[in-house]
């Protein structure tokens, strides 16, 4: 990192504080994000609890570009988040890949009544190669799109017998783009190489 | 279908049983889960507090009539047409427009005539839902009655009208008016016609869904919808990358 952009997140970790217009907060987010630099990490993680959708995915990516020193303040944030910023500060910790977050994977994937975070866990949690009986449990998921990102993610990581027969119970979900899903998976698992 | 997932652990008999007693707050919660539930059983249940007297607002509107009527669109049984027909004539128009909402979703040809008598009465009528139920139902002889409704001001029954007239006359123009509400200022707009855009079935939109200024949620919900209505698993098919997209 030069001097100059050094500078230049000072200044903006200095005036995140002050900013007065969302405009204003939104430019020096940006300079935070863009540095990739641990200090930004506390500001960044409270972009994620801004009720304003143009913070959350510079702030994601910015948390994402921090990395492994942004993983214990995401975990410790998790509790007292409301669900959209549970969900991003989530994503995050999926997109940096640290092992350390796995326990909350499982934890929010049982916990949380958001579908979109189950299903953000389920991402995270089929990174790990023993979680095969979480993503199954994740096939019985109430909502849809649970379901259909279970499926994706057992196909991504390679069908074995066991997974297809859980997969095969699905066959008959009510939702049409689940069924539809499942069949293209056997059928792309089936292809010839 | 909504994205949330009520904790709830009521069946569907308890549930039957809180919307036949007394207490007014535990009845229209009941009514609302039995909708969530979409379970058959609650049909009776649900039809008789379509007669409902006893829950009030001040203005005189009828709170648990409207969740009742919704919820027995989600539930899409034919034996509540007869019921929601008549509440098309309630004095309610919140009322009203649950009813025109769930007959669209039953599809039942029964609700047809009733529909397009209250399209045509005048007054202040739920036309938004009105005029999407006689797109859902393929009434192809409303066409002429909709087309007016291109010009009103509200711009959420100008896209309805653009919706149902796509659904009946495939006119590719229609889609460019609900992209246009796709791209409105207003977070509202945007989503009406995001959801408009869907139920007319017309694939390009996918790409138009997935770049829309809307969350990640509407536009899946959006997708799903999109699938939903295709008349083949082929076409529905056409629509999964666009979902993946967005995971």
């Amino acid at each position: 990192m030069s001097t100059t952009q050094e500078t230049a997140v000072e200044r903006a970790l200095v005036e995140f504080a002050r900013a007065g217009a969302p405009a204003e907060l939104l430019a020096i987010v940006r300079t935070i994000a863009a540095a990739g630099d641990p200090r930004g990490t506390e500001p960044l993680i409270r972009a994620l609890t801004f009720n304003d959708a143009a913070f959350h995915d510079i702030a994601i990516d910015g948390l994402t570009a921090i990395g492994e020193p942004a993983v214990d303040p995401l975990l410790a944030s998790l509790d007292g988040m409301d669900y959209g910023a549970r969900y991003r500060a989530l994503r995050a910790l999926v997109a940096i890949g640290d092992p350390r977050a796995r326990p909350a994977y499982e934890y929010w994937l049982g916990a949380d009544i958001i579908p979109g975070v189950r299903c953000i866990c389920v991402k995270g949690l089929a990174r790990f190669p023993d979680t095969e009986a979480l993503l199954l449990k994740a096939l019985e998921d109430k909502v849809w799109v649970v379901r259909y990102y279970a499926i994706q993610m057992l196909f991504e990581r390679g069908l074995t017998p066991q997974t297809r027969a859980a997969l095969a119970t699905l066959a008959a979900d009510p939702e049409r783009v689940v069924r539809l899903k499942l069949a293209q998976v056997f059928a792309r698992a089936d292809a010839p190489v | 279908m909504s994205l949330i997932t009520p904790d709830t652990s009521l069946t569907v008999e308890q549930a039957v049983e809180q919307l036949r007693g007394e207490d007014l707050s535990q009845r229209y919660y009941a009514a609302w889960y039995l909708g969530y539930l979409e379970d058959p059983r609650a049909v009776e249940a649900l039809v008789a507090a379509l007669a409902d007297e006893s829950d009030r607002t001040e203005m005189g509107g009828y709170p648990l009539r409207r969740k009742a009527a919704e919820s027995l669109g989600r539930i899409a049984d034919a034996r509540a047409v007869p019921g929601l027909v008549e509440i098309l004539g309630c004095e309610d128009y919140y009322v009203r427009e649950a009813a025109a909402w769930s007959l669209a979703r039953i599809g039942d040809a029964l609700a047809v005539e009733p529909l397009v008598a209250l399209l045509g009465q005048g007054g202040s009528q739920p036309y938004e839902a009105i005029i999407e139920a006689l797109g859902d139902l393929r009434v192809h002889r409303a066409v002429p009655l909709i087309q007016p409704f291109l010009q009103e001001r509200s711009e959420r029954i100008r896209y309805a009208a653009a919706r149902s007239l796509f659904q009946l006359t495939g006119e590719v123009a229609l889609i460019d008016i609900l992209l246009g509400g796709l791209a409105s200022a207003d977070s509202h707009i945007r989503r009406a016609a995001l959801f408009d855009l869907a139920d007319t079935g017309h694939l390009p939109a996918a790409a138009k869904i997935v770049h829309a200024d809307v969350t990640a949620t509407l536009k899946l919900l959006a997708l799903k919808q999109l699938a939903d209505v295709q008349t083949t698993d082929a076409a529905a098919a056409d629509v999964l990358p666009f979902i993946d997209s967005i995971l």
